[in-house]
C-alpha cells in the first residue's frame, strides 16, 4: 500500500470516528433535550390542571354560600358550572396520565355528596351543617388538590436526577469515542514519525554526510512503500554518479 | 523493543474481540434486538478501528522477541479489558466507569465476581458477551489469534510460551501450532458436551451455553441472581460439578486420554493429587457442615458442599448454597482450596497442584538433605526430573503468590473492610476465584463494596491471571535489554 492511500484510510478513520462521535452527541443530547422539555411540559400542564380544580372548587363553594345566604337562586348555574370544570380537569388528568389523584376523586366525592344533600334539603341557615359537614369536606378537597400540586412539584426533584443519570449516560458514548480517536491520533502520529518522518529525515541526513564527507549513503528501513523506493533509487542514482565519475578520471 | 510490532498483534486481537462482540450482537438481533443490540455493535465497531489500525501501516513479522511476546501478551489482556468494558458503558444501567472496569475484568479473567446487584436485569445480548468474555479469557485471549496467524511462524512459540502458565508447558511434547490446536480443540469440546449435557438436564438453551462458557473457563458469570440456586436441580448441579472438575485438569492430558496416550490422567501424579484432595477436602466438609446443623442429611451436606467445594477450588464460583452460613471449619477449607486450585495447563487460577506438588517434594528433600548431606535428593515430578531452577521459582511464586495475598488484605482494611472479608476477597481476586465470604461471600455482588475496592480488584485479578510476573514485566520493560 502506497504513502497516499496509507496516510488517506489513517485520516479518514479519524474523520469517521469524528462524525461518529458527532452524531452520536447530536442524538443523544436531543433526547436528553425531548426528555427535559417532556419532564418539564408535564409539570406545568400537571400545575395548570390543579388550579383548575382549585378553580372550579372555589366557584362551586362560593354558588353554594351565596345559595346557603337565601341571596339568589341563580348562583344553581354557577355552581353546575363549577362541578362540570372541576370534572373536566379531572377527567383530563386522568386522560394524560397522571398519577396521585385517587385522594383528589375521594374527597370530591364526600363534597360532592354534602353539595347534593344541600342541594336536595334545601337546608338554608343550617350553619351547624354547613361549618361541619359542607366546610370540612371543602377544605378536605382544597387540601387535597394543593397536597397534589406539592407532591407533584416535589416530584420533580427525582426527575431532575434522572435527567442529571441521563445526561451522564448521554456523554457516556462521546466520551469512549473521544478515547478511542486519541488512541487512534497517537497511533497516526507514531506511524507517520515511525515510517514517513524518521526515514526522511535519515535520507536526508546520510545524503547531506555523503556530499559533504563523502561518507557512504547507508540508511535502514522497513516497508515496501515509496519512501523505501525513494531511497533505493538514491542508491542507484549514487552508483551510477560513482560509475560515471570513475569512467571519466579514465 | 519495536512497539510497532507490539501494536500490529495487539491489534490483531482487537479484532478478534470486535468478532466475538459481533457474535453477541447477534444474539441479542436474535432475541428481538434487545438494548444490548445497539452498545454491542458500537463498541464492535470502535474496537475494530482500534484493531485495524496498525495493521494499515505494519507489515507482518516472522520474528518475535521475548521482551515483545511478553508485552503483546499483557497489552493484549489490558486493551481487551479495557474494550470489554465498553458494551456495558454503553448499556448504562448499573454500569460507571469503575464498574464496568471491574466487570470486563473479572470477565477476562474469569474470575466471576460482579458489581451488579440484577444480573436479569441484563439484556440477553450483554449476558452472552459477559459470558464470552470468560470463554475467551479461560484459554487466553491470545490463543485465538495465534491459531490463525500462519504469518507469525516461530514466534507462535514465543507468544504461546509467555500465555500458557509457565509450568503448564511440561506435559506438552508438540509444536506450538500443535498445542494451540489441542488447546482449543479440548477447549471447544468441553464447551459443547457441558452444554448439550445441561440442556438434557432441564436448563434452556440460552443458559446452557452461557454456563458451559461459564464453567469450562472456570470463570462463575451466571445468568441468574441466585446462580445455580435458582435451577435447584441436582442433575445440572451434578454436571457442573463434573465439568468444573474436569475444567480444572491440564487440557493436554485430557486430549491424551482421549487419544489414548500413556502419560494421561489416570498416570499422572498431579491429577491424583488434585482428585484426591478434593474427595477429602469434599468428605471432610460435608461432616463438618453436617455435624454443624447446616443440614438434616449427609446427603444434603455431601450435595452442597461437592458443588461449593468444586466451585471454589477450580476458582469458578457458582454458588447454590450460602457457604457464609457453614461452619469456621469448612470457611476456612474452601479459602485453603481456594488458594491452591487446579492444575496447571487447565483455566482455572490460583497456585495451581503442580507447585503445591513441587514445593512439598522440595521440603521433603531438603529435610532429607538435613538428614544425609552427601545425598544427592533429585525433585521428580509424573517421573520426570525437576531442576533446581524450576523448585526455586515455585518457591518464589509461592512467597510472592501469597504476599499478594496479605497486601490485598491490609489494602482493604485500610478501606474499611472487615478482615475476613478483605482476606477472601483478596485471595479470591488473586486466584480469581469469584466469590469470597463475607461481604463479598454467598450470593452477595460486589456492588456495595467502597469504590477505591472495586478499583483495587481488579488489579489483583490481572497479576493472577497473568501468574504475577507477566504483569509486573510489564512495570519492569524499560530495564529489560
Amino acid at each position: 500500500m502506497g504513502i497516499r492511500k496509507k496516510i488517506t484510510i489513517g485520516v479518514l478513520s479519524l474523520a469517521m470516528l469524528l462524525v461518529f462521535s458527532g452524531i452520536v452527541s447530536f442524538f443523544q443530547l436531543s433526547r436528553i433535550g425531548a426528555e427535559t422539555q417532556n419532564i418539564l411540559r408535564l409539570g406545568q400542564r400537571n400545575m395548570e390542571l390543579a388550579r383548575e380544580m382549585l378553580d372550579a372548587a372555589e366557584e362551586q363553594n362560593f354558588a353554594l354560600l351565596q345559595m346557603f345566604m337565601g341571596e339568589n337562586l341563580d348562583y344553581d348555574t354557577l355552581f353546575m358550572e363549577g362541578k362540570e370544570r372541576f370534572a373536566i380537569a379531572l377527567d383530563n388528568a386522568r386522560a394524560e396520565g397522571f398519577t396521585g389523584l385517587d385522594s383528589i376523586a375521594a374527597a370530591y366525592q364526600r363534597y360532592e355528596e354534602s353539595a347534593k344533600y344541600y342541594v336536595l334539603h334545601s337546608i338554608e341557615g343550617d350553619t351547624e351543617w354547613f361549618i361541619d359537614e359542607y366546610g370540612t369536606n371543602y377544605h378536605r378537597l382544597t387540601d387535597a388538590v394543593k397536597a397534589y400540586m406539592t407532591s407533584s412539584q416535589n416530584s420533580l426533584a427525582p426527575q431532575a436526577l434522572v435527567i442529571e443519570k441521563n445526561a451522564y449516560r448521554a456523554i457516556t458514548p462521546s466520551i469512549i469515542t473521544i478515547g478511542v480517536m486519541l488512541l487512534v491520533v497517537l497511533m497516526f502520529l507514531y506511524f507517520i514519525d515511525l515510517y514517513y518522518v524518521q526515514p526522511v529525515v535519515k535520507i536526508n541526513r546520510s545524503l547531506g554526510d555523503y556530499l559533504s564527507f563523502n561518507t557512504p549513503f547507508n540508511v535502514q528501513m522497513e516497508g515496501k512503500d515509496e519512501t523505501f523506493e525513494l531511497k533505493e533509487k538514491i542508491e542507484e542514482l549514487i552508483a551510477q554518479l560513482k560509475s560515471c565519475l570513475s569512467r571519466n578520471t579514465q | 523493543m519495536r512497539l510497532n510490532v507490539v501494536l500490529r498483534y495487539v491489534g490483531i486481537v482487537m479484532l478478534f474481540n470486535a468478532a466475538f462482540m459481533v457474535l453477541s450482537a447477534g444474539v441479542s438481533y436474535f432475541y428481538d434486538i434487545d438494548s444490548g443490540f445497539q452498545p454491542l455493535l458500537l463498541s464492535a465497531a470502535l474496537t475494530a478501528v482500534i484493531g485495524a489500525f496498525p495493521l494499515i501501516f505494519v507489515g507482518s513479522n516472522e520474528q518475535i522477541s521475548n521482551k515483545e511476546g511478553y508485552t503483546i501478551v499483557v497489552g493484549a489482556w489490558l486493551m481487551s479489558c479495557v474494550v470489554g468494558s465498553f458494551p456495558y458503558l454503553l448499556w448504562g444501567g448499573e454500569f460507571g466507569f469503575i464498574d464496568a472496569w471491574f466487570e470486563s475484568v473479572s470477565g477476562y479473567t474469569t474470575t466471576g465476581a460482579t458489581i451488579l446487584n440484577d444480573v436479569e436485569a441484563l439484556p440477553k445480548g450483554l449476558l452472552f458477551w459477559r459470558s464470552l468474555t470468560h470463554w475467551m479469557g479461560g484459554v487466553g485471549v491470545v490463543m485465538f489469534a495465534l491459531v490463525i496467524l500462519p504469518s507469525l511462524g516461530r514466534s507462535k512459540m514465543t507468544i504461546s510460551n509467555v500465555e500458557l502458565s509457565s509450568i503448564a508447558k511440561d506435559n506438552y511434547r508438540y509444536r506450538a501450532n500443535t498445542i494451540i490446536r489441542i488447546l482449543l480443540t479440548v477447549y471447544l469440546g468441553i464447551t459443547l458436551c457441558c452444554t448439550l449435557l445441561l440442556r438434557v438436564a432441564g436448563m434452556d438453551f440460552f443458559d446452557a451455553i452461557n454456563h458451559a462458557m461459564s464453567t469450562v473457563a472456570t470463570g462463575g458469570f451466571s445468568t441468574k441472581n441466585l446462580s445455580i440456586a435458582y435451577y435447584d436441580n441436582i442433575w445440572i448441579e451434578i454436571v457442573l460439578t463434573f465439568f468444573m472438575v474436569l475444567s480444572g485438569i491440564h487440557f493436554g492430558l485430557i486430549f491424551a486420554t482421549f487419544t489414548g496416550k500413556y502419560m494421561n490422567i489416570f498416570r499422572s501424579e498431579v491429577v491424583r493429587y488434585y482428585l484426591l484432595s478434593l474427595i477429602i477436602g469434599c468428605l471432610a466438609i460435608s461432616v463438618s457442615i453436617w455435624l454443624g446443623g447446616s443440614y438434616e442429611s449427609f446427603w444434603s451436606a455431601l450435595r452442597y458442599s461437592s458443588f461449593e467445594l468444586a466451585t471454589y477450588a477450580t476458582t469458578t464460583g457458582f454458588a447454590v448454597a450460602d457457604s457464609n452460613l457453614w461452619s469456621p471449619f469448612a470457611i476456612t477449607l474452601l479459602m485453603i482450596f481456594s488458594i491452591q486450585c487446579g492444575c496447571a495447563g487447565s483455566t482455572s487460577g490460583g497456585i495451581k497442584c503442580d507447585r503445591v506438588c513441587i514445593a512439598a517434594k522440595a521440603i521433603w528433600a531438603k529435610i532429607r538433605q538435613q538428614q544425609h548431606p552427601n545425598a544427592i535428593f533429585r525433585i521428580k515430578l509424573g517421573g520426570v526430573v525437576q531442576e533446581k531452577s524450576v523448585s526455586d521459582f515455585v518457591m518464589l511464586f509461592i512467597v510472592l503468590y501469597l504476599f499478594l495475598i496479605l497486601v490485598g488484605t491490609v489494602v482493604m482494611t485500610a478501606a474499611g473492610l472487615d478482615l475476613v472479608t478483605a482476606f477472601s476477597t483478596s485471595i479470591a481476586n488473586l486466584g480469581n476465584v469469584g466469590p469470597g465470604f463475607g461481604e463479598t461471600g454467598g450470593f452477595n455482588s460486589y456492588a456495595n463494596l467502597p469504590g477505591f475496592v472495586r478499583f483495587f480488584c481488579p488489579l489483583l485479578m490481572l497479576f493472577g491471571r497473568l501468574e504475577i510476573f507477566g504483569l509486573l514485566q510489564l512495570f519492569l520493560l524499560k530495564w529489560w535489554k
